[in-house]
């Protein structure tokens, strides 16, 4: 039976402290049971993150220099190491109760799965890499994944979406710690331009398809930092 | 006791890595409160604890990758504890609880296990008067061994009585230096404040004199030159620099000595032995390597005097040619410090903003806090890397 869950969906590109604050408190509504599953489906102004496996030499420009371009660096609590939010990604949050049997591997693949059929519907021929979390065209990563389990139990950030993403942002880091893969975007391999709204719905039809869950927007002021906005 | 297992994440997760512990061994930990961290792959899932108590033993460190079922820690559950499934049942505080939480006997007896049966005729236990805390009730291992624990009474078999070897075991007996060790060791950690620091040494320009030297060294003293020698000059000097280093707390006062008696650690069959240079600071570099030769010879001999190993007022040990990198040695009351030197090797070394191979050592101290500071002892080693690092040897051995 497909369950019925919230999708936000905030029409400006949210600061990445402020979509983690509140990404956070949307988690720990979800582990007490006040709020359904949800996706939050989001842009960020330049941001590098560096997960919880980042080090030093990940990090190929100087801290001085990535504020000089106009991002910022945070350190967070994902899994994996570094990786760029901006301008032309689409970034997705989902927020799931797993219960008591959590499946982190099976999570992660399904989310390769949502990506997967949206670029398909977009006409963009994806795929998994035998080795490597993320979806791939070849050598190059297009989405990238990384995720935390609260209390083992509820998901916590997700998957960023190159559809327009000017890549030479990646020049600042070794994207997930990976030297000799690259990174591409829609955009560049469709040959057109793929923006983020040409995706949005794909991406929110498949993940409900691969999730079997149905969404619906969060109810207006239902979290405190994201206004809840419609597609 | 309840173990936390490293949880299964998936049908096809096979093994985790432990990222962090958020909590410290002692420390109390509230049922569904995070406990640990742990990778697989680009997840990190936070662990809560399925029980509330005391996380009595980390066994997993941070950065090791373990097997899904792997014991992670052990939780002492505590008040208002529940145990997590398949965990092992919180042993039975005996049988002092009150009536109602007393099981069917009936039923009981049915569900008892061949070991607890084995147990209950060894340890001659009316198995009536154990309160079950398994599955419905089920007298388990534990509680019968808690029963005969609180009964304190020695059946025949009682559990831990540290007496009779067993299979694979061999008793020695403790021999009177042995226990000599032992008592004089424990008593220097219950009176002083011990502390430790270390200082990196480079021993190039020792270890190229020793190398150049050592044949005509041997050929004309008969035996061996080691570093000790060098290191115990240039310690000898420290320590006249620095007499608190040197010095003996009796009682109100703090002694200071103008002379060095220098006790050498020697290791030898029967355990260790430290004799005594007396006078160290009278002698020249050859002088100490005669000396300190003589006594360690003496003493793997056994044929020290008795006075030969009393009246120290600094000790050095040498683990080094043991294969120890570092060390961390107990004060030789009445003294106030002692210093280990342990392996001389090459290791690779950054001088002048190039990296250059050298021979070096780690030259630790622990030290009594009564007596010195932090600042003194710091200073002090500092000279002696000084010393062993600047002082040009070639004339103080006539080679």
């Amino acid at each position: 039976m497909t369950r019925t869950g919230w999708l936000i969906r905030p029409p400006e590109p949210i600061p990445y402290d402020e979509a983690n604050a509140a990404m956070h408190e949307v988690a720990e509504r979800r582990l007490a049971g006040e709020v359904p599953d949800t996706l939050i489906l989001i842009e960020h102004p330049p941001v590098y993150t560096a997960g919880r496996r980042w080090k030093p030499e990940h990090i190929v420009w100087t801290e001085d220099r990535i504020r000089a371009a106009g991002a910022e660096l945070r350190f967070i609590d994902r899994g994996g190491s570094l990786t760029f939010h901006g301008p032309g990604q689409l970034v997705g949050y989902p927020i799931l109760d797993f219960g008591s049997k959590p499946d982190a591997l099976g999570y992660v693949r399904r989310l390769e799965e949502v990506v997967i059929r949206a670029a398909a519907d977009v006409g963009v021929a994806l795929e998994r890499s035998d080795v490597q979390t993320g979806v791939w065209s070849g050598d190059r990563k297009v989405c990238a994944i990384g995720v935390r389990l609260m209390r083992a139990r509820v998901t916590l950030h997700g998957f960023a979406l190159n559809c327009t993403t000017d890549l030479s942002w990646y020049d600042a880091i070794v994207p997930c710690g990976l030297p000799d893969e690259g990174v591409a975007s829609l955009s560049q391999l469709a040959g057109r331009e793929i923006r983020v709204a040409d995706v949005l719905l794909p991406v929110l039809r498949q993940f409900e398809r691969v999730f079997d869950l149905e969404l619906a927007p969060a109810p207006e002021g239902a979290f405190a930092v994201v206004p809840a906005v419609t597609p | 006791m309840t173990s936390v297992k490293m949880p299964q994440l998936g049908e096809t997760v096979v093994e985790g890595t432990i990222l962090k512990w958020l909590k410290k061994e002692g420390e109390r930990v509230e049922l569904d409160e995070p406990l640990l961290e742990i990778s697989t792959d680009k997840v990190d899932t936070e662990v809560p604890s399925s029980v509330a108590g005391v996380l009595a033993k980390i066994l997993v460190r941070e950065g090791q990758t373990v097997k899904v079922g792997t014991d992670l820690a052990e939780i002492e559950a505590g008040d208002g504890a529940r145990a997590a499934r398949g965990s092992e049942p919180p042993s039975a505080a005996a049988p002092a609880a009150s009536a109602t939480t007393l099981p069917d006997r009936g039923k009981r007896s049915r569900m008892l296990s061949p070991l607890v049966r084995k147990l209950a005729a060894e340890n001659a236990v009316d198995l009536s008067l154990v309160i079950g805390t398994g599955t419905g009730g089920r007298i388990t291992k534990t509680d019968v061994l808690s029963y005969v624990a609180s009964r304190g009474d020695a059946a025949p078999g009682a559990v831990p009585v540290p007496a009779a070897v067993a299979g694979g075991e061999e008793a020695v007996p403790v021999t009177h230096i042995r226990k000599a060790i032992a008592e004089h060791m424990t008593r220097s950690l219950q009176v002083s404040a011990r502390a430790w620091n270390a200082v990196e040494v480079d021993m190039e320009n020792v270890a190229r004199l020793r190398e150049r030297t050592k044949d005509a060294f041997r050929a004309r003293e008969g035996f061996n030159l080691t570093y000790m020698p060098f290191v115990s000059r240039a310690v000898i000097e420290a320590l006249l620099a620095f007499p608190m280093v040197n010095a003996e707390l009796r009682g109100e006062e703090i002694v200071l000595r103008r002379y060095v008696n220098l006790s050498i650690a020697v290791s030898y069959e029967d355990g260790l032995i430290v004799p005594v240079v007396k006078n160290a600071d009278t002698m020249s570099l050859i002088g100490l390597a005669r000396a300190v030769n003589d006594v360690a010879v003496r003493a793997r001999a056994k044929q020290l005097k008795p006075d030969e190993v009393h009246g120290g007022t600094f000790t050095i040990t040498n683990p080094g040619p043991f294969g120890s990198l570092i060390s961390v040695p107990i004060i030789n009351q009445p003294q106030s410090a002692i210093l280990a030197f342990d392996s001389v090797e090459k290791r690779p070394v950054v001088i002048d903003d190039a990296i250059a191979i050298r021979h070096m050592v780690y030259l630790s101290m622990s030290w009594d806090h009564r007596v010195i500071d932090g600042a003194i002892a710091s200073q002090f080693l500092s000279l002696v890397k000084q010393n062993l690092e600047t002082w040009d040897f070639a004339e103080d051995l006539g080679l």
